[in-house]
């Protein structure tokens, strides 16, 4: 479990088996770089982006920071260039 | 910002993705959604043989072909009509358009169990941009369970 977790999920069976319990819960949270779900587990290390603050995954760990709702602005104020483009020239 | 659901399913899953719901920008007018919840589970008798369900919640880029159209259900019914489109119930083994490595939760669950992912922050939704075609799409696979799926996806534009 985690303290404030982003998100969470759960797995839930008809009855309780050897191998499971009737309701298995997790916490994680989205990686802000690469938008990924990650589920906390003794074995995850949670890292910070110490760019963005952001919680992050593995993969993005000591990587440049991009996060990505930076990057679907930055794709809309394109898209959005491209038709002003079309429309006035 | 209005909330909006669609009871995605599908009638047949295969050994390879068949796409379950998707929903996406078409037409003109575009708009930024945010997907924060969603759910899975069989809806049909689980297989002889007990086996896992593999679902996988992605980006999609291209418009969707194959699938039937729907409205989706505002959660409050005060709301205005979703921009985002939203098809459902694909009948072909249809992956196509999915971006390739950007599922961003891809998750196994046993066939008579169901599954859930909720976002409990803003900053933690699954967010697609508000340009044409761009969305978000839920597909699944199983290896021997060939029956129904529901995927109900749940967001926020």
């Amino acid at each position: 479990m985690m303290f404030r977790p982003g998100s969470y999920q759960t797995w839930e069976y008809p009855d309780e088996g050897p191998r499971h319990k009737r309701l298995v819960e997790m916490d994680g949270y989205t990686c802000q770089h690469c938008m990924h779900n990650v589920k906390v587990t003794k074995q995850v290390d949670v890292h910070w982006c110490k760019t963005c603050m952001g919680v992050i995954c593995d993969r993005c760990w000591n990587k440049p920071c991009s996060p990505f709702m930076k990057r679907i602005e930055e794709l809309e104020k394109a898209v959005e260039k491209q038709r002003l483009i079309r429309e006035w020239v | 910002m209005p909330y909006y659901s669609v009871p995605g399913f599908n009638t047949s899953l295969s050994t390879t993705f068949v796409t379950c719901t998707v929903i996406f920008n078409s037409g003109t007018a575009v708009r930024r959604g945010r997907l924060y919840e969603a759910f899975f589970g069989a809806s049909s008798a689980p297989n002889a043989t007990d086996c896992n369900i593999q679902i996988d919640v992605g980006r999609t880029n291209t418009t969707f072909g194959g699938g039937i159209n729907v409205v989706p259900n505002q959660i409050d019914p005060a709301d205005v009509p979703a921009v985002n489109s939203a098809n459902v119930a694909f009948t072909s083994t249809n992956s196509a358009g999915f971006t390739t490595n950007t599922g961003y939760l891809s998750e196994s669950f046993n066939q008579r169990s169901i599954y859930s992912w909720k976002a409990l922050q803003e900053s933690m939704y699954f967010t697609w941009a508000a340009v044409a075609n761009s969305g978000i799409g839920a597909r699944a696979l199983s290896p021997t369970y060939n029956s129904g799926l529901i995927a109900t996806l749940s967001w926020l534009e």
